[in-house]
């Protein structure tokens, strides 16, 4: 029988998970209805893009303009409902694209 | 001797993966193994403390070797060796560190002596937390640690405990059954077509515009849909054979945001786990469906924004970020538990000459040096962007708290009870990811200090 010698054992590990958490970010709420004095300039076409901090999230600008793919469908209403988000006095999440 | 075990003793051990409390935790500790058993006196008949849990193999991972999964009293999950798990498992109490050694070398097919069995149980169990005495002496490690990572949830807060989570799970679990879920798929897509074809969307969504009543009812179905969404992994973890835990609000780094605890799905197979982290993105795709059929019966334009809304929280969730859908997902495809964790070793590998070799499958260890290639640089410059835009944004929430403010008061006088609802909501989330930001800046602060001083503390 092969021993198991004492410089096996120093590289045993054990890992501590962390707390496995389902997210439901509420940023796209922000997103859709917010909107701070054109922050959200979307519009057709540009998607859940950035630009001026339409998502103005950690992804941020980058994954942001990737988000191109969704295409013309969801950057025409993402930039409706940027519109609907000025309109409705304001928007109700903006803080300048703070939360997206 | 087994197959398993002469992998396990004839390839390269693993590179030792430990999180930073983990390591802070083990600065005071003498890990020679001859310090060992002198060091800590050693518990004769050591025994597993009160609520461990061993949970067997954690399956579908993409490790080279297999791990193993036990569980705290306090709910923390840890992923160990094969070696560490059959001392755990001998730690019956009756059995003394001869005992075990003799325990785990008949199983194993390897001589582990008494002094490695005693190593084990004080230096690598007993710090997690994981061992106690026959006779009940309190140890003398008496806060295991526990997983802190950066990127966790702050100021969270439960909303619906865990036993009615459970129940409310046990009454969706149906829904994931197959025979519901490919009609539900198939019926999105043709709404999905239908409106796209009618040309609708934009009709439908100027509807909605400038009307504070509309506006405030697209943000409760949007609420509703993520709380649905939670649900969803509650329901996808209840119907693999897991316990879900509460639902609760939290702010994850600036983000407001929903969870659900569904730490117990670590214990489920792959296919499981896969089904709690599309679970919140399948039930958006019900919550779309319903929104569908409200919006065919009523023509109300609210509803189909909704689910415009519900389209784009599935896109976002899919993203292998933050700890999102997507990054649980991706996760559980390679079989690595905890991505953010390979980060460090990633590219330390990278970087060290002698190229340590990774303890991963071949190809998941590619896809996860893909994914950190990826994710390293989109975060780093995310922060960048955040922290060169982060005075303007101030300057603009502040206008826009004064304003929401001043909506608030007006709409008081005037008994304007939507717009007063409106404007608190949107105070209230204006305000939730500045405080976010301050909890991880504290957060982050401590970390650096802590690792300062560590540092510090080595070359005195």
């Amino acid at each position: 029988m092969i021993n198991i010698s004492m410089s096996d054992l120093t590289c045993e590990t054990g890992e501590l998970l962390p707390a496995r958490e389902a997210l439901g970010l509420l940023s796209v709420t922000g997103c859709a209805i917010a909107s701070v004095g054109g922050s959200i300039a979307v519009g057709a076409g540009a998607g859940i893009s950035a630009g001026t901090g339409a998502v103005t999230h950690l992804v941020g600008s980058v994954v942001g303009t990737a988000s191109h793919v969704v295409g013309g469908v969801v950057g025409t209403a993402t930039g409706v409902l940027a519109g609907v988000g000025a309109s409705a006095g304001g928007g109700v999440v903006a803080g300048g694209g703070v939360h997206i | 001797m087994t197959k398993l075990a002469q992998t396990i003793f004839t390839t390269v051990p693993p590179v030792p993966t430990m999180t930073a409390s983990e390591e802070a935790w083990m600065t005071d500790i003498d890990d020679s193994p001859a310090a060992t058993i002198q060091q800590t006196g050693g518990a004769r008949h050591p025994q597993l403390a009160e609520g461990v849990v061993l949970h067997g193999q954690y399956m579908g991972g993409g490790h080279k070797q297999p791990r193993y999964l036990v569980a705290r009293s306090d709910g923390q999950m840890i992923l160990v060796s094969q070696l560490m798990y059959l001392a755990a498992q001998a730690m019956d109490g009756r059995n003394d560190i001869a005992d075990i050694a003799d325990v785990v070398s008949s199983t194993l097919g390897q001589r582990l002596s008494p002094d490695g069995a005693g190593y084990l149980v004080e230096n690598k169990l007993r710090p997690l937390g994981l061992v106690t005495d026959r006779v009940g002496t309190p140890d003398q490690l008496t806060l295991p640690p526990r997983a802190a990572p950066l990127l966790a949830l702050t100021l969270q807060g439960v909303l619906i405990p865990a036993r009615m989570v459970r129940g409310l799970a046990a009454v969706l679990a149906p829904l994931f059954r197959m025979p519901v879920v490919v009609p539900v798929l198939l019926a999105v897509m043709g709404f999905d077509g239908w409106v796209l074809a009618e040309g609708q969307l934009d009709t439908a969504l100027q509807g909605v515009a400038g009307s504070p009543t509309g506006v405030l009812t697209l943000l409760v179905l949007t609420i509703a849909s993520l709380m649905f969404h939670e649900l969803g992994h509650a329901a996808g973890c209840r119907f693999g054979g897991g316990k879900p835990g509460a639902i609760g609000f939290g702010v994850m780094v600036i983000f407001p945001c929903f969870y659900t605890n569904v730490t117990d799905a670590y214990r489920l197979d792959r296919r499981g786990r896969l089904r709690t982290d599309l679970g919140g993105i399948y039930f958006n795709a019900v919550f779309i469906l319903l929104l569908a059929a409200g919006y065919l019966l009523t023509d109300n334009p609210v509803l189909l924004a909704s689910a415009v809304l519900g389209h784009l929280v599935i896109l976002q969730q899919l993203l292998p970020l933050l700890r999102m859908d997507g990054y649980y997902i991706l996760g559980d495809l390679v079989g690595i538990p905890n991505l953010f964790e390979q980060i460090r070793p990633m590219l330390s590998r990278r970087r060290s000459a002698t190229r340590r070799p990774s303890d991963m499958k071949p190809w998941v260890g590619r896809v996860v040096l893909v994914w950190t290639l990826l994710v390293v640089p989109v975060l780093l410059t995310s922060l960048a962007l955040m922290a060169w835009r982060l005075p303007g944004y101030a300057q603009a929430a502040w206008a826009s708290a004064q304003s929401y403010w001043q909506l608030t008061v007006i709409s008081l006088h005037q008994g304007d009870i939507t717009s007063l609802v409106v404007a608190s909501i949107s105070l209230l989330l204006l305000t939730l990811p500045w405080l976010g930001m301050l909890v991880l800046i504290a957060r982050a602060t401590r970390r650096a200090a802590g690792a300062g001083w560590r540092l510090l503390a080595r070359r005195i």
